[in-house]
């Protein structure tokens, strides 16, 4: 248990340095469009509601997360209507309901670069995008806020003097292409009179569409120059009535697409998957038990023979002085020699080989050989390490070492 | 309930079995027939697996076992373990031990399987061979049952922990003993030499065989018995016999596992238990920085015990030895000209030539054997083929260290030492033969 209180407060250390360095670390913009209310990030909403707030004296915009159909049939309270994100789908019903809202009375403004095909069909508009800005590339979201391409919107409102507002590219991808002028006017356009904000003529509330979705949030709604776009748009809400957020709309938000969620969603993944899940921790805990006491690692003696000879090896290698190992070789042969056939290794002559050759049962040449390198060593000085090699083979011969 | 959580385990069995079941679901994804089916037979999957469970833990006191064995081990030698064990269950199950060996052995997986029907008794034996002299603690007996249905394991812990103590090969002391009595040395390599001294203590007569001394042929009973008959003189009794063992470094070597030191102590009960049989005096010396501790030689009954005790103590630190405070010692206190067994080891010339004076002194009154070990590590290192030139190197070192040791032995000779080179297995019998040698030609 001692070694492991060790481990545990290095481990604890080192779980404290890394969550120091998170809380040191600045955080990374996420410059995703979220819309959200509660959303502090660029394109988040936060600051919008705030805004809301000081307009609608101090009281909050509602927030619905589900669709106007759904709110309608089940009772709840009918109030203006905000719709805002990339791209607002509607279902029959909720186009239905939709417009049943402005019929009656209520102001339903829906702000999105791309409108539900049964919007622009049945109410006779087309969006587009902004053709300057076709041929743009960007990878990032946020190298569309700075650079050369931007557009200028003011509105076009009777009795009312209209500031200039400049948006980036990233916040004016799309207009109204096309709208019918005898149901549609245009409230805002662009440099090029196209419109970026509609309102429908001829009903008993409002219906105002926009393409600048981008205009609403926080990035936009703190900078001054364009913090009067969204301003004007809320205004056209009546001051005195509720005002409800609707954020199902908002494509991509409302529903995180995770590969768990595609799992649970099958029958037979979802059993797979807790079955696994369930295996994992049993396994955990029946694999962790004992099975028998601790037996402590204790290390046993450790012969070092073959190490001290390895270095030392290595020791005379680097050094290279062949001859000094070729007469230790030839020593030990000798005592060999001696030991095992009991012969006298003064002299390396004639009666020594055919004597060596009778008791070894050696072949002669091998023992020939031998001999006359043996007595070469002794003589000579030097000597290389191909004949050092050879040595090695003749002596492996008479060793019989295969 | 934590007894029942300790006991209850799940075999590899379930686990394949439920990794099938994994699959089958994945693949009912795509085939929806076989959901249903999937789903049912998961059913009885899981249904079998409490069957299988309530079957294991129905029976109240499943297994009853316990281990055998010797009270003392015997160092360096196979000692006999044997369990036994009843099962109690309704029915055949299926059973692996895990047997807690002691922390010096170093072994996790003393694993056992069988299978035990109901009320069946099977003795399990395997071997231990320790290497180290001092106190074995055994554990548990772990043994695991499961059923035919192999999905739950039941663990139940038989036995209790108990301590073994390992002595000094008694087990070679033996076998040794037995066969110096009997004369069958020879089957074990033990040379019979041929007796130069003369003793004059008369032992008996007997029939010549051809190696007798013909000088002692003894031509009275000859002639009664018409047959050549020669007289038997008895070896010398009561001389001293020292085993000195050295705790230094240099005996801290293992050799399959199994230290010099403890190879020399085995070899001492060995030599010191023919000794006494022989009718000499035994006695242990063991020093290393300085002496540690001395048995006197003696032969009385008790003497063989008293060395199996002293020898089971000894405990070193691994100093480097010191040879003049162990002359100094045997100066003082063995007064007796004795025989003086030295088990040591010398590395090279030189660690000799260090001790060389120590040792002639020695040798100046007592008849002095030095025994090193021959280093069997290195043989399979000079029995390969040097394929490149460092190897070549490498090979002429361990051939050098080899040749280091023969010139040690001739060295020791020159100054009339007797030595006993031998590889660390073959002690015992070398050391005996010396024993007998020397005994023989009455060098004592």
């Amino acid at each position: 248990m001692k070694g492991d209180k060790k481990y545990l407060i290095g481990l604890i250390v080192i779980l404290g340095l890394y969550i120091f360095y998170e809380f040191q670390k600045p955080k990374e913009l996420d410059w995703t469009p979220t819309y959200h209310f509660k959303d502090k990030i660029p394109f988040g909403t936060y600051v919008t509601h705030d805004l809301m707030e000081d307009m609608f004296d101090g009281r909050e915009a509602n927030h619905s997360f589900s669709t106007i159909y759904y709110n309608e049939t089940n009772g709840v309270e009918r109030t203006n209507q905000l719709m805002i994100g990339n791209q607002i789908l509607l279902s029959e019903l909720d186009f239905d309901a939709l417009l049943s809202f402005v019929e009656e009375g209520y102001t339903v403004m829906m702000v999105a670069s791309q409108l539900s095909r049964r919007l622009t069909d049945s109410l006779d508009f087309e969006m587009g995008i902004n053709e300057a800005f076709a041929t743009a590339n960007i990878s990032e979201i946020q190298d569309g806020l700075v650079g050369e391409l931007k557009s200028k919107v003011h509105f076009n409102i009777e009795g009312r003097e209209s500031e200039v507002y400049t948006f980036p590219f990233a916040a004016s991808l799309s207009y109204f292409k096309e709208y019918n002028d005898d149901n549609w006017e245009a409230l805002a356009v662009n440099e090029d009179d196209g419109a970026v904000v509609l309102k429908l003529k001829d009903t008993n509330g409002q219906l105002i569409l926009s393409s600048l979705p981008m205009a609403f949030t926080n990035y936009f709604v703190l900078d001054e120059k364009t913090s009067g776009f969204a301003e004007t748009m809320l205004s056209f809400f009546p001051k005195d009535e509720l005002l409800t957020h609707n954020e199902f709309y908002h494509i991509g938000r409302v529903e995180p697409t995770s590969k768990v969620r595609f799992f649970l969603r099958h029958a037979p993944l979802k059993w797979a998957m807790y079955l696994l899940i369930v295996v994992i921790l049993i396994f955990m805990l029946f694999e962790a038990k004992r099975r028998q006491r601790v037996i402590p690692v204790v290390k046993p003696l450790k012969n070092t023979t073959l190490e001290f000879v390895n270095v030392l090896g290595r020791l005379y290698y680097r050094q290279s002085d062949h001859i000094k190992l070729a007469r230790k070789r030839i020593a030990y042969w000798k005592e060999f020699v001696r030991s095992h056939y009991n012969l006298r290794t003064e002299k390396l002559d004639q009666y020594f080989i055919d004597e060596l050759v009778r008791k070894s049962g050696r072949e002669e040449a091998t023992i020939r050989n031998l001999v006359s390198v043996a007595l070469q060593i002794e003589e000579e000085r030097e000597m290389s390490s191909g004949e050092l090699l050879l040595l090695e083979k003749q002596l492996n011969e008479f060793y019989d070492i295969k | 309930m934590k007894r029942f959580w300790k006991s209850f385990f799940i075999t590899n069995r379930f686990f394949l079995i439920t990794g099938i079941f994994i699959f089958l679901f994945l693949v009912a994804y795509f085939f929806p027939v076989l959901f249903g089916i999937t789903r049912v037979l998961f059913l009885a999957f899981v249904a079998a697996f409490l069957v299988d469970a309530i079957i294991l833990y129905r029976v109240r006191k499943p297994l009853t076992g316990i281990r055998d064995c010797a009270e003392k081990f015997s160092n360096g030698d196979d000692n006999e373990i044997r369990i036994t064990l009843e099962s109690s269950y309704p029915q055949r199950v299926f059973i692996k031990v895990i047997d807690e060996l002691p922390v010096q052995f170093q072994k996790r997986d003393q694993v056992f399987e069988l299978d035990l029907a109901s009320g069946e008794v099977k003795v399990i034996s395997y071997p231990l061979k320790p290497v180290k002299r001092g106190e074995y603690l055994f554990g548990l007996l772990n043994v695991f049952a499961t059923t035919q249905l192999g999905l739950v394991r039941r663990r139940t812990q038989l036995g209790d922990e108990h301590a073994v103590a390992v002595y000094p090969s008694f087990i070679q002391m033996r076998k040794y003993e037995l066969l110096a009595i009997s004369n069958q040395l020879t089957d074990h390599g033990i040379k019979k030499i041929r007796r130069i001294g003369n003793n004059m203590e008369f032992e008996q007569i007997k029939n010549y065989v051809i190696g007798d001394d013909y000088r002692k042929v003894n031509w009275k009973a000859t002639a009664r018995k018409s047959e050549l008959m020669v007289n038997q003189y008895q070896d010398e009794r009561s001389q001293q016999v020292y085993s000195v063992i050295d705790k230094g470094r240099m005996m801290q070597m293992p050799f399959d596992k199994m230290s010099l030191l403890d190879y020399a102590i085995n070899a001492s009960l060995v030599i010191s238990n023919i000794a006494l049989k022989k009718g000499d005096k035994a006695g242990i010396i063991t020093f290393q920085q300085k002496v540690n501790s001395i048995l006197p030689a003696s032969s009385r009954n008790i003497q063989l015990n008293l060395i199996l005790e002293h020898l089971y103590k000894q405990k070193t630190a691994y100093k480097e030895a010191d040879y003049s405070r162990l002359y100094a010692t045997l100066k003082r206190k063995v007064t007796q000209r004795s025989l003086i067994l030295l088990y040591t080891n010398f590395e090279s010339l030189s660690s000799l030539k260090r001790q060389l004076g120590h040792l002639r002194r020695i040798r100046k009154q007592h008849l002095l054997v030095c025994i090193i070990f021959e280093n069997t590590e290195v043989d399979q290192l000079i029995n390969s083929k040097g394929e490149d030139i460092e190897e070549v190197y490498t090979k002429g070192i361990a051939e050098q260290l080899v040749y280091e040791k023969k010139l040690i032995v001739k060295e020791l000779q020159a100054h009339g030492i007797h030595t006993v080179l031998t590889a660390p297995k073959e002690l015992s019998v070398n050391t005996i033969n010396k024993y007998l040698e020397l005994k023989a030609r009455g060098l004592i």
